[in-house]
C-alpha cells in the first residue's frame, strides 16, 4: 500500500540493477541513501517540488524524497538545510525567497550559505483586476486610482513576500498611494471577486479559471518577457518602464557540497526538467520550466540578490 | 497546602508571567511596515495585560473567599510521592527517548528505550511481554511509517541506516 | 450515468479502498493529519488517469477526516485537531465501557454529516460559493470572536479560570513569525521558534502527557482499573438510537457545511461551535463533558460536514478553504482540471464523478470503521500502564513527523509539562485549546481588516460581522445568567 514509497523503491531497485555495471561504479559513493528535498512553501510551489522530486527519483539510483519544512517565509527550511552536512543528501527547493527573507532580517545567513545545483524554472507575478471595473489596461487603472481620491488596495501574498516586492516596484513607478493587503495562499482571487481589494498581484495559476470565465482580467505581467500563454503585455510595455521582476525556482545544497555530487544532482535535475511529463504537468500548474546549469544559476542568484536588496532598501523593507 | 494557598501561588505566578510577557513583547518585538496602527507587538502585549488583569481578579477572588469561608480547606496530599514518581517517569522517558533518537535513530532507541522502561521503571518481569511490546512499537511503527505510509522517522547520526 | 459507471469500475473502487485506508491510518495516529496524507499521496496521483487520481485524493481526504475519532475516544488523545472537541465526552464514554458504541456512533454521524454536506454541495455549489465571497477578513474575525465567546459556556466552574486558559492558548500561538509583517516575535533569535508552536504539537502535549502521568501514578499507587477481558464486547447503535439524535445531527451538519464553505476556517472551529451549540440546547448540559453521547455526535457530525463545505468554494471558485483542499486542488490542476464556474459547463462528468467518489468514499469508510471497531476495542484489553508506554512513543513519533522536526518534540514535552501543572491548578484545558485553535485566525483577520480599511473600525460593522458579534454577546450574557442562577440556590 505504500504508494509513493513502494513505487520509488521498485523504481530505485530496477534502476539500481540496470545501472550497477556502468554508472553506479563511476558514482560509487553517491547516492547510497535517499536524498531529502526540503520544500519551503505550500500551494503550487509544493506541488511542483513534488513533481520534480518524483521525476528526479526516476533517473536516480536512490529516491529523492520531498519533505515539507514550511514557515517563516522559508526561513525555517533554509535554516534546517544550512545546518545539515554538506554531503548532497539534503537539498532545498529554493527561490528568490532566500534574498527576501534575508533582507527582511529573519535569516542569519544569505544565499552564499548554499551551493547552486540548477535553476528549474521561472514564475512571473501578474497584475489582475475585476473585469467589471472597466479598466482595460494598466494606464486606465492608474488614472482611475488617481481620480478616486483614496488609496488603491492591492492584495499580495504577505508583507515582504515576493509578490509584495513586485507590486511595490510596480506602483512605485506611478507614485500611487497604495495599501498592501496581505493574504495567505490562494485567497486573493476571492477577495478580488468580492471587490474588497482593487488589484491582486499573484501567480498566474491562481487566476486561471476566473480569466477564462471573464470575471477577472490580467493587466500585465512583471517579467521582461511576455507570458507564453494568453495575450498579456509586460508591465514594461504597459507603461511601467524598466520593470523586470521574475521569480526563479531551483535547487541548492549547503555550501561545501563536493563538486562531483553537485554535478550528479545537476544531471538529475536536467533530465527531470527536460522530460516531457514534467513540462506537461508544469504548464497545468502555471510554472515555466527553464533549466539553467549550476554556474549560470549561481550568477543569477548573486545578481538578483543585489537587485532585491536594493529594491527592498528603496521600498523601506530592508531590515539589514 | 490549602486550596487558598494553591490559588495564591497559581495566580501569583500567572501575574508574574503576564508582567514579564508584557514587558518582553512591548520591548523586543520590532515594528512592522503594514502601515496599520495595529503592530506585530499589539496582540501579544494586549494578551499579556489581559493575563495580568485576569490573574489579579483571580487573586482578589480567592482572598475574598478566604475572608468569607476561612482558610480551612486542605488539598488531599496523599499519594504525592507516587505522583512525583509518575511525573519523573513520564518526562524522564520522553526526554531520554527524544534525545536518544537523534543519535541512535528511531528503531534502535524505541526497542532499547521501551524495553528499559518496562524493565527498570515499570518493573515488569515477563521477558515475552517486554520483547513483544518493544518490538511491536519499534519494528511495527518503523515498518508502518517508513515502509507503508512513506513518513520518514529519524535515522540517527550513527549511520546505522534505520 | 457515465459518472456512475466510472465510479463503479473496479480500478476506481480499488483507488477508493486504498485512499480510504491510507487516510484512515493517518487520521488514527495522533500527529499524522489528513493534510499530510494528501501531501504524501499526491505524487502517486501524477501518473494515474485523472478519474482515479480524483478517487484517491477524495477518499484519502474523507478517510483522514473520519479516522481522528478513534484515538480521541479510545485513549483520549485526538488523532487530528478537528476531533479535539470529541475527547471530553468520547473518552469518558469509553472509560464507562461504551467504547464500541461511541466509535460506531461517531462514525455514523461523521458519515451523515459528510453526506449532508455532499447533498448541499450537489444542490447549490454555485449559489453557496458566492456566500463564501461574502466573508472577508472582518466577517471571519467576527465569526472567530463568536467562537471565542463559547469559552464562557465551556469553562466548567470558574469563568476567570476559563478566560485565563483562553488567554494562555492565544499567547502560545503568538510565538514565532508574525502572520502579517513577518517579523519574529518572542523567539529570541532562535530559528526553530520562528515556525512557532504547531497546534497539533501543543495538542498532543496538552492531552496525552497529563494522561500518561496519571496512568503511571495510578499504576504505582495500585489503583489502576484493569478492564476485564470479557467486558469488552462490541455493541453497535440501533437505528432508533441514532434517530434520537436527529436534530443534533441536522443542526451540526448545517453548521459544519456553512463553516466549511467559508475560506480560512477549519473543521476544528466547527467542531467546537457545534459542541457548545448542542450543549446549550441539551436537556442535561451538566452531563456534558462527563460522557454524554450528544457531545460526541455534535463535533463529529460538524467536522465531517466541513469536508463537503470546504469543497464548495474549491469547486465553484477554485479557491481552497484549507490546506487539505489546496492539495486536492493541486492534484486536479496537475491533470489539467481547472475548478471554477466553467468546469460545470465544460466537464460536468468530472464534477459528477467527484460527487460519486465522495459519497462512495463515505460509505466505504463507514463499512471499514464498523468492522474496525471489533479490532479497535481490543486496545482496551491492554493494561493501562503498557498503553501509556505506547502513547508516549506515539506522542514523540507524531510530533516529530508533523514537520520532521526534533524541535517540535521538545515543544510537545514542554507544553505537556505546563499543561499538567495547569490542570493540577484547575485551569481547564478546553479553553486553552480553543485559544490555540482560534488565536492565529483571530489576529490575522483583525489586522488584515484594519490594514484594508486604513485603520477604520467601521469595517467591522458589516451586517454579517454584526450578526456574529451579536451572537457572541448573546452567548456571553446567557452563560453569565446561567452561572449566576446555578449559584443562587447554593448560597441561599
Amino acid at each position: 500500500m505504500t504508494f509513493c514509497n513502494l513505487k520509488s523503491l521498485v523504481l530505485a531497485n530496477t534502476m539500481g540493477v540496470l545501472l550497477v555495471p556502468g554508472m553506479a561504479l563511476a558514482q560509487a559513493d553517491f547516492p547510497t541513501k535517499p536524498i531529502e528535498m526540503t520544500i519551503l512553501f505550500g500551494g503550487s510551489a509544493q506541488t511542483v517540488g513534488q513533481v520534480l522530486s518524483d521525476e528526479m527519483s526516476r533517473a536516480s539510483a536512490q529516491p529523492i524524497v520531498a519533505v515539507s519544512r514550511p514557515g517563516g517565509g522559508g526561513a525555517v527550511g533554509y535554516s534546517y538545510a544550512q545546518a545539515t552536512a554538506a554531503d548532497g543528501y539534503n537539498i532545498v527547493w529554493n527561490s528568490n525567497s532566500i534574498s527576501t527573507v534575508y533582507y527582511q532580517g529573519n535569516l542569519p545567513f544569505n544565499y552564499e550559505a548554499f551551493t547552486p545545483i540548477a535553476q528549474i524554472g521561472v514564475e512571473v507575478p501578474v497584475v489582475a483586476v475585476q473585469s467589471s471595473r472597466g479598466w482595460d489596461n494598466l494606464e486606465e487603472m492608474v488614472a482611475a486610482a488617481r481620480e478616486q481620491g483614496q488609496p488603491l488596495r492591492v492584495g499580495v501574498s504577505g508583507l515582504g513576500s515576493f509578490t509584495h516586492i513586485a507590486s511595490a516596484a510596480l506602483f512605485d513607478k506611478f507614485d500611487l498611494d497604495v495599501i498592501y493587503v496581505p493574504y495567505g495562499e490562494g485567497r486573493a482571487p476571492a477577495e478580488l471577486l468580492s471587490g474588497r481589494i482593487d488589484v491582486a498581484v499573484q501567480w498566474q495559476s491562481q487566476f486561471q479559471s476566473h480569466l477564462r470565465s471573464g470575471d477577472l482580467l490580467l493587466l500585465c505581467s512583471t517579467g521582461a518577457q511576455p507570458l507564453e500563454h494568453g495575450d498579456v503585455p509586460t508591465c514594461h510595455d504597459a507603461g511601467a518602464e524598466g520593470l523586470d521582476i521574475t521569480m526563479w525556482r531551483g535547487l541548492v545544497a549547503p555550501e561545501g557540497t563536493p563538486p562531483e555530487v553537485v554535478s550528479y544532482l545537476e544531471d538529475l535535475a536536467r533530465t527531470a526538467t527536460e522530460s516531457g511529463s514534467f513540462a506537461d504537468i508544469a504548464v497545468n500548474l502555471g510554472f515555466t520550466p527553464a533549466f539553467l546549469p549550476a554556474d549560470e544559476f549561481g550568477e543569477l542568484i548573486a545578481t538578483d540578490d543585489a537587485i532585491i536588496g536594493q529594491l527592498m532598501t528603496d521600498l523601506g523593507l530592508n531590515n539589514r | 497546602m490549602t486550596i487558598i494557598w494553591r490559588d495564591r501561588v497559581l495566580f501569583g505566578i500567572l501575574l508574574l508571567i503576564g508582567a514579564v510577557w508584557t514587558w518582553l513583547s512591548s520591548t523586543t518585538i520590532p515594528a512592522g511596515y503594514s502601515g496599520s496602527f495595529v503592530a506585530p507587538g499589539s496582540f501579544p502585549t494586549t494578551l499579556g495585560v489581559l493575563l495580568m488583569v485576569l490573574s489579579a481578579i483571580g487573586l482578589a477572588g480567592s482572598e475574598l473567599k478566604r475572608v468569607r469561608n476561612g482558610d480551612a480547606e486542605a488539598i488531599n496530599m496523599s499519594g504525592l510521592s507516587q505522583e512525583i514518581w509518575g511525573i519523573a517517569a513520564t518526562f524522564g522517558f520522553l526526554i531520554v527517548y527524544a534525545v536518544g533518537m537523534q543519535y541512535l535513530g528511531f528503531l534502535l532507541v524505541t526497542v532499547i528505550g521501551v524495553a528499559a522502561f518496562c524493565l527498570i521503571v515499570l518493573r515488569l518481569r515477563s521477558w515475552i511481554l517486554i520483547a513483544a511490546l518493544s518490538l511491536t512499537l519499534g519494528l511495527g511503527l518503523y515498518l508502518l511509517m517508513n515502509k507503508l505510509l512513506g513518513v520518514y522517522l529519524p535515522a540517527g547520526v550513527l549511520g546505522l541506516g534505520f | 450515468m457515465t459518472a456512475a459507471a466510472v465510479a463503479f469500475e473496479p480500478h476506481s473502487l480499488l483507488a477508493l479502498v486504498l485512499g480510504s485506508f491510507f487516510g484512515l491510518a493517518f487520521g488514527c495516529i495522533p500527529g499524522l493529519t489528513y493534510t499530510m496524507a494528501l501531501a504524501l499521496i499526491l505524487p502517486l496521483t501524477f501518473t494515474l488517469e485523472p478519474m482515479m487520481a480524483i478517487g484517491v485524493l477524495v477518499s484519502t481526504y474523507v478517510g483522514g477526516a473520519s479516522g481522528g475519532t478513534v484515538a480521541a475516544i479510545l485513549v483520549g488523545v485526538p488523532g487530528t485537531p478537528s476531533s479535539a472537541a470529541t475527547v471530553a465526552d468520547g473518552y469518558a464514554l469509553a472509560k464507562a465501557g461504551k467504547a464500541s458504541i461511541t466509535i460506531a456512533m461517531a462514525t455514523i454521524c461523521s458519515t451523515l454529516g459528510g453526506l449532508f454536506s455532499l447533498l448541499v454541495m450537489v444542490a447549490s455549489v454555485q449559489a453557496l460559493s458566492n456566500v463564501a465571497l461574502a466573508f472577508g477578513p472582518a466577517e471571519i474575525f467576527a465569526l472567530v470572536v463568536f467562537g471565542m465567546a463559547t469559552i464562557c459556556g465551556l469553562a466548567e466552574q470558574s469563568l476567570v479560570r476559563g478566560l485565563i486558559g483562553g488567554v494562555i492558548g492565544l499567547m502560545v500561538m503568538t510565538i514565532g513569525q508574525d502572520p502579517i509583517d513577518g517579523v519574529s516575535r518572542l523567539t529570541f533569535g532562535n530559528v526553530n521558534l520562528l515556525q512557532g508552536v504547531d497546534l497539533l504539537v501543543a495538542m498532543i502535549g496538552l492531552f496525552a502527557v497529563p494522561q500518561v502521568v496519571s496512568t503511571l501514578f495510578e499504576h504505582k499507587s495500585g489503583s489502576s482499573t484493569i478492564v476485564d477481558g470479557k467486558s469488552v464486547k462490541v455493541e453497535l447503535p440501533k437505528l432508533g438510537y441514532i434517530w434520537g439524535y436527529r436534530w443534533n445531527i441536522l443542526r451540526s451538519s448545517i453548521l459544519g457545511t456553512v463553516i466549511g464553505a467559508i475560506p480560512g476556517t477549519s473543521g476544528t472551529i466547527s467542531a467546537f461551535l457545534a459542541y457548545s451549540q448542542e450543549k446549550r440546547l441539551a436537556k442535561n448540559p451538566e452531563n456534558w463533558g462527563k460522557g454524554d453521547m450528544g457531545g460526541v455526535v455534535a463535533p463529529e457530525t460538524a467536522n465531517n460536514a466541513v469536508t463537503g463545505g470546504a469543497m464548495i468554494p474549491m469547486l465553484g471558485l477554485g479557491i481552497p478553504g484549507d490546506p487539505a483542499t489546496a492539495l486536492i486542488l493541486g492534484g486536479l490542476l496537475i491533470h489539467g482540471i481547472q475548478p471554477g464556474a466553467l468546469l460545470f459547463v465544460e466537464a460536468p462528468d468530472v464534477v459528477y464523478s467527484l460527487y460519486m467518489f465522495y459519497g462512495l468514499a463515505y460509505v466505504l469508510v463507514t463499512v471499514i470503521m464498523l468492522f474496525g471497531v471489533h479490532l479497535f476495542v481490543q486496545a482496551l484489553k491492554i493494561p493501562p500502564h503498557l498503553l501509556a508506554v505506547a502513547i508516549m512513543v506515539l506522542c514523540v513519533v507524531g510530533s516529530y513527523s508533523l514537520r520532521n522536526s526534533m524541535f517540535d518534540v521538545g515543544s510537545m514535552i514542554v507544553v505537556g509539562f505546563f499543561g499538567y501543572l495547569l490542570q493540577k491548578a484547575r485551569i481547564p484545558l478546553t479553553p486553552i485549546l480553543l485559544g490555540l485553535v482560534l488565536g492565529p485566525a483571530m489576529e490575522r483577520e483583525f489586522r488584515t481588516a484594519m490594514i484594508m480599511s486604513g485603520d477604520s473600525y467601521s469595517i467591522l460593522l458589516s451586517p454579517i460581522a454584526l450578526l456574529f458579534f451579536g451572537m457572541a454577546l448573546l452567548v456571553i450574557v446567557m452563560s453569565l445568567v446561567g452561572m449566576v442562577r446555578s449559584r443562587v440556590p447554593k448560597t441561599a
